[in-house]
């Protein structure tokens, strides 16, 4: 969107700092930032990202644009949710490395330094974590309880998923598949496409709130990304193995019912028109194979969209005679 | 999932050489200086140019430096590194993406297989087979872990694809370049690589090749497996012999429920008309259950066949195919695969 051109070449650093529902003090964020980065000399530029519900606070802030050195602002014009302002705010960027802060006293802006620190070191995705955090038991259980289950639906063991600040290089996002609604989908769909993803302890802000309570709708929606999550990590390339799975347990359980019922009635002469045993046992049975052939479907869909799609990445190759790459 | 980053030939190589060597391998470091040194003394002496592909599917055994010190000694090695680890279809496709020989071998890297057996594999090929098969008749594997879920597999396999192999899970085969290359390997179906490749009306044949005991490293497989590939098997049976007429398909599912259902409608009625009463509730709510069910499996068809015609492209299980052109005046059919529309000749 903003090339970067002979005469402003690209930064090293772009820090975007995104304000969608939960977020909504981005000036605080870049008045503590510009401090930060004023007694460095670092080649940087700053996005403020707003989604379409925080126009208004977007609107204040364009008033003061003039004032705002190397500073750019982008407006999503339909409400999108958390991962669509962070994708905007980091396709109007130009930096080498981009490292993203929600827009409220999260992390201190020194945090900047640490992400950027490991990006230079290698790693092409940065994830946060806050150490030593001072919050309420509440926020210490919802975010235990939050962790646990991301872990448990997708295999990571990062710490600290509600952390904002992450950092990426800027080719990391270009090439993972534009998906989810939750920030916490980019270093796993990072992994997924074999970057390398790393985790940083970050200091917390110092007026970091200790108690944050959203609406039921904001855990509610957290918790059904974390099935997105799941399905997309473990199941997207063969839905048939655990539908096929959970169609065969209930298949069988309804078979076996069924025989029962069936070996007493020719045996043991006990009726089958007053057992409503029966019906569970077809119950279980024709609820199995439908669940099986749920799972056929997803095979097809699998086979139909996805057969000719590239599932690896070469990271690096040795050919002596064709040249090392 | 992505395409991320093909494998692409090699810009700076020669022509292309007539035969290579596909070889996936994961934390198999002790075995890679073994596998590279029987490889080239297997190649060798064919005097064909060849290229070994070695592709480290994200190992983290050292394998990749076990990799780099191969390829000092051995110019004909190309090796690859995948970004993570793929699994094998993809660490395979990403060796056969990368491949250029008219005849393409593919092997496991665990040493299993014997690299002495490739000449015979090759010289089988060029007889006017597109694949050739090895097959492990003496297999050095323990009996219930390995042969026994290999040995109901394989009939699974046999039965469901009607491809006359005996041993569809050995590594070891010979394909023509462009046929291999033409398929679409995706999800985890190494393992029905011939019955995928015949599909388009491959000509196969099989021998009988060496297996050893494995040496390095330890197996990556176990019985578990059986239930992947009768789920896999299912799928690859749909996609290959059933994607064109999906509806139909479905509706044989759904006879069953309804045939059922037709049954316990009558046993209802035999019910309801004896003299005497009956409690019908159960009766009925079966009926009703098994009407359902052939219902929701009718309407699953429906919505199968819809998204076939929904699909990028109109795919059609034969939108690779091989052919054979007789022309006048030549001894010998010339084998082409019409892929797209277009007929490729296939070389050698």
């Amino acid at each position: 969107m903003h090339p970067a051109t002979a005469e402003t070449p690209a930064p090293t650093l772009s820090v975007v700092i995104f304000s969608s529902r939960n977020e909504a003090r981005p000036l605080e964020v870049l008045a503590e930032l510009r401090r930060w980065l004023a007694g460095r000399a670092l080649d940087h530029e700053v996005v403020l990202a707003f989604d379409a519900d925080r126009a208004g606070l977007a609107h204040g802030v364009r008033g003061n644009l003039e004032s705002l050195d190397r500073t750019r602002l982008v407006v999503l014009s339909a409400s999108q949710g958390q991962l669509a302002t962070i994708r905007a705010g980091v396709a109007v960027s130009t930096g080498r490395y981009v490292v993203t802060l929600p827009a409220f006293p999260q992390v201190d802006p020194s945090a900047v330094g640490v992400v950027l620190e490991a990006l230079e070191r290698g790693a092409d995705y940065v994830v946060g974590c806050r150490a030593a955090r001072r919050i309420s038991w509440f926020n210490r259980l919802v975010s235990g309880v939050f962790n646990a289950m991301v872990h448990a639906a997708t295999g990571t063991t990062y710490r600290d998923i509600a952390c904002g600040a992450h950092g990426m290089r800027r080719e990391v996002l270009a090439a993972i598949p534009s998906y989810g609604d939750n920030q916490l989908f980019l270093p796993i769909l990072a992994a997924r496409e074999g970057f390398t993803v790393v985790e940083a302890s970050l200091p917390e802000h110092k007026t970091a709130p200790k108690l944050r309570v959203f609406s039921p709708g904001t855990y509610l929606g957290r918790a059904l990304s974390l099935f997105t999550l799941a399905f997309l990590v473990r199941f997207t390339q063969k839905p048939l193995r655990p539908f096929g799975a959970l169609g065969a347990v209930l298949f069988g359980a309804g078979s076996l019912t069924a025989l029962v019922l069936l070996v007493q009635r020719l045996f043991m002469h006990r009726g089958l028109a007053d057992r409503p045993l029966l019906l569970l046992a077809l119950l279980l049975v024709t609820a199995g194979v439908q669940v099986i052939i749920l799972g056929l479907l997803g095979e097809l869909l699998i086979y139909l969209h996805f057969r000719d799609q590239v599932q690896y990445r070469v990271r690096d190759r040795i050919d002596i005679e064709g040249g090392m790459s | 999932m992505s395409a991320a980053g093909g494998a692409g030939a090699g810009a700076a190589r020669g022509p292309a050489p007539d035969i290579s060597v596909v070889v996936p391998v994961y934390n198999e470091s002790e075995s890679i200086p073994h596998l590279v040194a029987q490889l080239t003394a297997a190649l060798r002496p064919m005097r064909r140019p060849f290229e070994i592909i070695l592709v480290d599917d994200g190992s983290d055994d050292g394998s990749w430096d076990a990799l780099h010190r191969a390829a000092g000694a051995c110019p004909e090695l190309i090796a690859l590194r995948l970004a993570r680890n793929s699994g094998q279809t993809a660490a395979l496709r990403a060796g056969i993406d990368a491949s250029r020989g008219a005849i393409v071998v593919t092997m496991d890297g665990d040493l299993q297989n014997d690299p002495a057996d490739i000449p015979r594999l090759v010289a089988k090929v060029e007889e006017g087979y597109e694949i050739v098969s090895g097959w492990r008749r003496r297999r050095k594997d323990t009996w219930l872990s390995r042969r026994l879920p290999s040995l109901i597999a394989n009939a699974l396999i046999r039965r469901a694809t009607r491809v006359p192999i005996h041993d569809q899970g050995c590594a070891l085969k010979a394909y023509r370049g462009e046929v291999l290359r033409s398929i679409a390997l995706y999800s985890d179906f190494h393992r029905f690589v011939v019955p995928l490749t015949q599909m388009g009306g491959a000509r196969v044949a099989e021998i009988e090749t060496h297996h050893r005991a494995r040496e390095f490293g330890k197996s990556k497989y176990g019985l578990s497996r059986t239930f992947k590939v009768m789920a896999d098997v299912t799928t690859l049976v749909m996609v290959t012999r059933h994607v064109d007429r999906l509806f139909v398909w479905f509706l044989g599912f759904a006879a069953v429920p309804a045939a059922l259902g037709m049954a316990s409608a009558i046993w209802t009625a035999w019910l309801a008309l004896r003299p005497g009463t009956h409690d019908l509730l159960v009766a009925i709510g079966c009926t009703m259950l098994l009407f359902q069910a052939a219902f929701a499996i009718a309407v699953f068809g429906l919505l199968a066949e819809r998204m076939r015609q929904l699909a990028p492209r109109h795919w059609k299980a034969a939108d690779r195919v091989l052919a054979r052109v007789f022309e006048a005046g030549r001894a010998a059919p010339e084998t082409v695969l019409i892929r797209n529309g277009e007929a490729i000749r296939l070389t050698g």
